[in-house]
């Protein structure tokens, strides 16, 4: 353990080398780093020092710099768009002194169960910026599921789509301040009563994350009375493991009711 | 490894091994108001102001923290400290005490930002801050009362 050495590259070409030959750990808040402990790890790549902490948030694009903390992310949203789903999810998630460290590019990276991050982006189809090994500009869930896209490299940003959508985060914890079992963030366009542009993620089931395009398509475009005689289990393809919180099926039972709950407050306005 | 922190306004030379946590650099050199609960980031008793930003010194590597600066309970200015220190003892809000410099720490961030926050925001704002003691009832009376005073101060 003694032998790990720190390298703080001061610009991206210098970290793109870096990190590219694979052994070396990027360092972004540490949070999951020092949960995860440096048995494996030989050489830490520090990157502070890059020029990856601007957030831009405009009418129909967000770009996040990977050094941006949750707060930061909350703060740029501030007078832009206070009730963002990206601010609803975030500004709930870990605590205060937790989110003035966590880091955007470290969170989907370390993509825990618990995120309260990706699953936002997932709805707002985000991409991520690479550069090292793999360099250019890929789908986050293509970066979720492909480990050569993350083994030596690092994400310097993430881009997003933005509308004027609605949004909804439900995060499943005993206390305030806990980990989620599991997360279901929601999106819709704003349409009197009528599904418009419903987008729904589920973060935490065995597949760690599932976008329910079937739900999607059988409420798109129907009034909110369909709820009335829609059966869930039909569009609800997901399982759970067994977790502090619950056995896999008690917490599927929650999550299937607090789905049911968060389309009725899409199709009343409520949300 | 070395770095020279300025820690409450003074230079501090500290050296330290490389998985080193920030909150482990400060209790070694003397900065024991610092205090160690969890380790795991969940209780706020770690607290300490990093380049200005309320952070858990047990989730920060003093290797990711070169030449920074550190603020503790101890090195916060006196006049706008004073009033958040005698509010939480005005209120009943220490018990132990082992909450305390984190709390106050956190106090002073939010109200920093916020000099007259509501419920909710205290709430939210000490939501990394654990308290075996109090119940916690006190403590929000003692944020609401620190920033009375604080404000009628100015
Ligand atoms: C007590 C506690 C509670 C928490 N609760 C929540 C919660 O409720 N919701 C939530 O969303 N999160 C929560 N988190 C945060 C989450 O668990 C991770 O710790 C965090 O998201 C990791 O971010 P980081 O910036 O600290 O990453 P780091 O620890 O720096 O890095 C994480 C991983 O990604 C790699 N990495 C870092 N940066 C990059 C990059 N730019 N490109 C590629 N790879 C990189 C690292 O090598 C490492 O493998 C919590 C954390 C703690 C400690
Ligand atoms: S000791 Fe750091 S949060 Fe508990
Ligand atoms: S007063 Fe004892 S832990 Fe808070």
């Amino acid at each position: 353990m003694e032998q790990l050495n720190w390298y703080y590259p001061e610009d991206l070409n210098e970290a793109a080398r870096l990190v590219s030959d694979g052994d070396k750990a990027p360092h972004s808040g540490g949070t999951a780093l020092i949960r995860k402990g440096f048995r494996k790890i030989k050489s830490i790549v520090d990157l502070s020092r890059l020029p990856m902490h601007d957030i831009e948030v405009q009418r129909d694009r967000i770009e996040i710099g990977a050094m941006c903390s949750y707060d930061d992310i909350i703060r740029a949203f501030r007078s832009v768009d206070p009730g963002h789903v990206l601010v609803q999810s975030l500004k709930n998630s870990a605590s205060t002194p937790l989110r003035n460290r966590i880091t955007a590019g470290g969170s989907v990276a370390a993509f825990p169960a618990w995120s309260d991050f990706v699953g936002p982006l997932l709805l707002l189809d985000a991409k991520v910026d690479l550069i090292g090994r793999e360099t250019g500009t890929f789908p986050l869930s293509n970066y979720l599921n492909r480990r050569e896209l993350r083994a030596g490299s690092i994400i310097t940003r993430i881009l997003t789509e933005n509308f004027p959508h609605k949004g909804l985060h439900y995060r499943e914890t005993r206390t305030h301040v806990d980990y989620p079992a599991f997360t279901i963030t929601l999106t819709a366009a704003p349409a009197d009563g009528v599904f418009k542009g419903l987008r729904v993620v589920v973060v935490g089931n065995k597949e760690r994350f599932r976008r329910l395009t079937e739900l999607e398509a059988a409420l798109n475009g129907k009034t909110g009375s369909i709820l009335d005689s829609l059966n869930i289990d039909d569009f609800f393809p997901v399982d759970f493991p067994d977790r502090k919180h619950g056995s896999g099926e008690y917490l599927g039972h929650v999550a299937r009711i607090a789905l049911m709950d968060m389309l009725k407050m899409i199709a009343g306005g409520q949300a | 490894m070395k770095t020279k922190l300025t820690v409450n306004n003074k230079p501090v030379s500290v050296q330290f091994s490389p998985t080193d946590r920030l909150l482990d650099v400060l209790r070694n050199n003397g900065f024991s108001e610092v205090k160690e609960g969890c380790r795991d980031g969940e209780c706020g008793a770690c607290v300490v102001l990093l380049n200005g930003k309320l952070v858990n010194s047990c989730q920060v590597l003093a290797a990711s923290a070169m030449d920074a600066t550190v603020t503790t309970v101890k090195g916060l200015e006196k006049d706008k400290a004073a009033p958040i220190q005698e509010a939480f003892v005005d209120a009943g809000a220490v018990q132990c005490g082992f909450c305390t410099p984190g709390m106050v720490l956190a106090t002073y961030a939010l109200l920093q930002e916020n000099p007259a926050p509501d419920t909710r925001q205290i709430q939210q704002a000490l939501d990394g801050n654990l308290c075996r003691c109090t119940g916690y009832v006190k403590i929000i009376e003692a944020v609401q009362l620190a920033a009375e005073r604080t404000n009628s101060h100015e």
